[in-house]
């Protein structure tokens, strides 16, 4: 059924996912939601801080200290998410290499399959003669036996193929794994901008009923310890929107690799069915047994891989015979099989090339996100290697 | 030594020896002493062979050794057997050498270090000492497959081979009779206390960040063999 190769064909749709834009910082906060219970246990830290560092007189080291230790706020949860991010930002580029490959074997699939086009070879029915006048042999039996000597090349790509999908599935599963690590470091930065969002809040608070007691104090709180927590909210708020643009990176290259194994098995499985009707219509049209174990060895498996593929390839045997019994469909049949791996081959193309652009586009925000981070996370690094050595940090987040 | 009495810190050295710390301690000091002597072991049976494959392959390719050959090589035989057990006793680390010391050997050469230092340190401290060994002898395994110069690893080299021991040792500067006296505060023996827990905390830390590319790893293939073989459309369990 040469024919139900091609509607099935038909309904291949591999769609290119969207770029991933820029997130603003503002609206980066507020993706992984916070449990009740973790946003009261936060604030009762928020309220004890405050409360120590208001009962310190403003000027004494002890001050100083309990400032610094707003300036080391989410330092870890910050490092760790930016250690994330160095390693997400790779994965798309390494995914972009990854379809190269793909793309190469289908493209040397591709010049393969070309050469045995029955469409390419003029009238194969015609009698084959010597100078155009002796007799001499059949154009038919020549063109078949060309399947057995590029059966061997076409199962080692059609197995580099099945390799190339395995790649693209570990890498797959490597990125769910990574996400699943991502979400975790976002819930607690997540934490960390609470903290210092309450903090803020409560420092003004406070700020504000000072002023008329001890407008000295509230003077300081006001400079330094509500300066650098608004100076941390930033760089948590940054480091987020870093964090959840990769997110949503990741999620990208996942969807395309997706679309993409959904090609390579499609590409495979119209391979696989073309060579199975090579063999039925040599079969009919010159009672010529062709064997091709490789191919049929492949079959199995691939087809024991690809539900679709088992269930295209049983559905086909029924109706190949049947056409292969006329005298004329048989090759008009092998035919459309071949359209049917150029179809698929071509969807894949135009997929590849709107992927790339939408892949490019995304590592490229990136990249641009990350490289402004980097300067909050260094401007973080200097104010922790300036803070004392062995002192507590005042919050951490909370393991869920 | 802190003058809190020597009876006192006998008897808890006496205890110590019952509690599982104390008991891993000995083990590794006993494992300490089994190293050096099969370094030696090693080195003189290398030494052995190679003067007498010399001797051999004079007599063959050269020419007869003869008595003074003979006696050449006896006396070789007895500078290697004398030399090679002098100098291959334990090795005196200094913080100096740590520093230099491969990544993958500096957890072991450390944690002799600081078992060399720990008799001079308060029981306390002696305890997280003790609890400090135990870390860095589960992370030396980890470092076996870890590249020298990714940052993981300078974190580790520079707390471990410089940070810890800089600790130690700035405390072992401070006279005895300061080190109980507050100061701004605290006290060295606390400010040591203090520190050798940062530097716990932290090794614990890295341990686990070293894992976690390990632990990454068999999530992946769980979850690559599901996509793999798994058809994810069904939902019946």
């Amino acid at each position: 059924m040469a024919t139900t190769a091609t509607t099935e064909d038909s309904d291949l749709v591999l769609t290119p996912p969207d770029p991933v834009k820029p997130v603003a910082p503002e609206k980066a906060a507020g993706l992984v939601p916070l449990a009740e219970e973790q946003r009261s246990k936060l604030d009762e830290k928020v309220e004890a801080f405050v409360d120590e560092l208001v009962a310190q007189d403003a000027n004494s080291p002890a001050f100083g200290q309990k400032v610094d230790q707003i300036t080391n706020m989410g330092r870890r949860e910050i490092a760790e998410a930016a250690g994330q991010s160095n390693r997400f930002l790779d994965r798309p580029v390494r995914a972009m290499d990854k379809d190269n490959d793909v793309g190469a074997d289908l493209a040397e699939l591709r010049r393969t399959i070309e050469d045995l086009d029955p469409g390419a070879r003029g009238n194969l029915l015609a009698p084959k003669r010597l100078f155009g006048l002796i007799p001499m042999g059949s154009r038919l039996r020549d063109y078949f036996d060309g399947y057995k000597s590029a059966q061997s090349h076409i199962s080692t790509i059609l197995t580099r193929l099945a390799s190339g999908k395995d790649e693209l599935q570990k890498d797959n599963a490597a990125i769910d794994v990574e996400r699943q690590n991502l979400w975790s470091a976002m819930g607690r930065l997540e934490q960390m901008i609470h903290i210092s969002k309450t903090l803020d809040a409560k420092l003004e608070a406070r700020a504000l009923d000072l002023e008329a007691t001890d407008p000295a104090k509230a003077k300081a709180i006001r400079e330094t310890a509500l300066f650098y927590v608004r100076q941390r909210t930033t760089d948590l708020l940054t480091q987020m929107a870093v964090s959840v643009q990769g997110y949503l990176a990741l999620d990208l290259v996942k969807k395309n690799n997706v679309e993409l194994v959904k090609g390579v098995d499609r590409a495979s499985t119209t391979t696989v069915a073309a060579l199975r009707t090579a063999v039925t219509v040599a079969q009919a049209l010159t009672n010529q047994k062709l064997v091709l174990e490789q191919i049929g060895a492949l079959n199995i498996t691939t087809a024991n891989m690809i539900e679709s593929t088992g269930q295209m390839l049983k559905n086909q045997t029924g109706e190949i015979h049947r056409q292969a019994a006329g005298s004329t469909i048989p090759l008009e049949t092998l035919s459309r099989a071949f359209q049917n791996i150029y179809d698929t081959m071509d969807s894949i193309d135009t997929f590849k090339v709107e992927a790339l652009a939408s892949m490019k586009q995304t590592v490229g925000a990136l990249t641009d996100e990350v490289e402004k981070s980097r300067g909050y996370i260094a401007r973080a690094e200097g104010a922790a290697q300036a803070r004392l050595a062995g002192q507590a940090e005042p919050f951490a987040a909370i393991d869920a | 030594m802190a003058e809190g009495g020597p009876l006192i810190d006998q008897v808890e050295a006496l205890l110590r020896r019952f509690t599982p710390e104390g008991r891993r301690q000995a083990r590794r000091a006993r494992e300490r002493r089994w190293a050096v002597v099969k370094r030696i072991v090693k080195r003189l049976a290398m030494a052995t062979l190679a003067i007498l494959f010399a001797a051999i392959a004079w007599g063959i390719f050269i020419g007869p050794l003869g008595a003074e050959g003979a006696m050449l090589v006896l006396l070789g035989l007895l500078i290697a057997w004398i030399a090679i057990p002098w100098f291959g006793r334990a090795p005196v680390f200094t913080p100096e050498k740590l520093v230099q010391s491969d990544l993958r050997l500096l957890p072991a050469r450390t944690g002799e270090w600081l078992g060399m230092q720990r008799q001079a340190l308060p029981a306390p401290a002696q305890r997280l000492i003790d609890a400090i060994e135990d870390r860095l002898e589960a992370i030396a395994p980890q470092l076996d497959g870890l590249d020298q110069r990714t940052p993981a690893a300078a974190a580790l080299r520079k707390l471990i081979g410089e940070e810890l021991p800089e600790l130690v040792d700035g405390y072992r500067r401070v006279p005895p009779p300061l080190r109980r006296e507050a100061r701004n505060g605290t006290s060295p023996d606390v400010q040591l206390l203090d520190g050798l827990r940062t530097v716990d905390a932290e090794l614990g830390r890295m341990s686990t960040q070293l894992a976690s590319g390990d632990l990454d790893k068999l999530a992946t293939q769980r979850r690559f063999l599901e996509i793999k073989y798994r058809d994810e459309t069904n939902l019946r369990q």
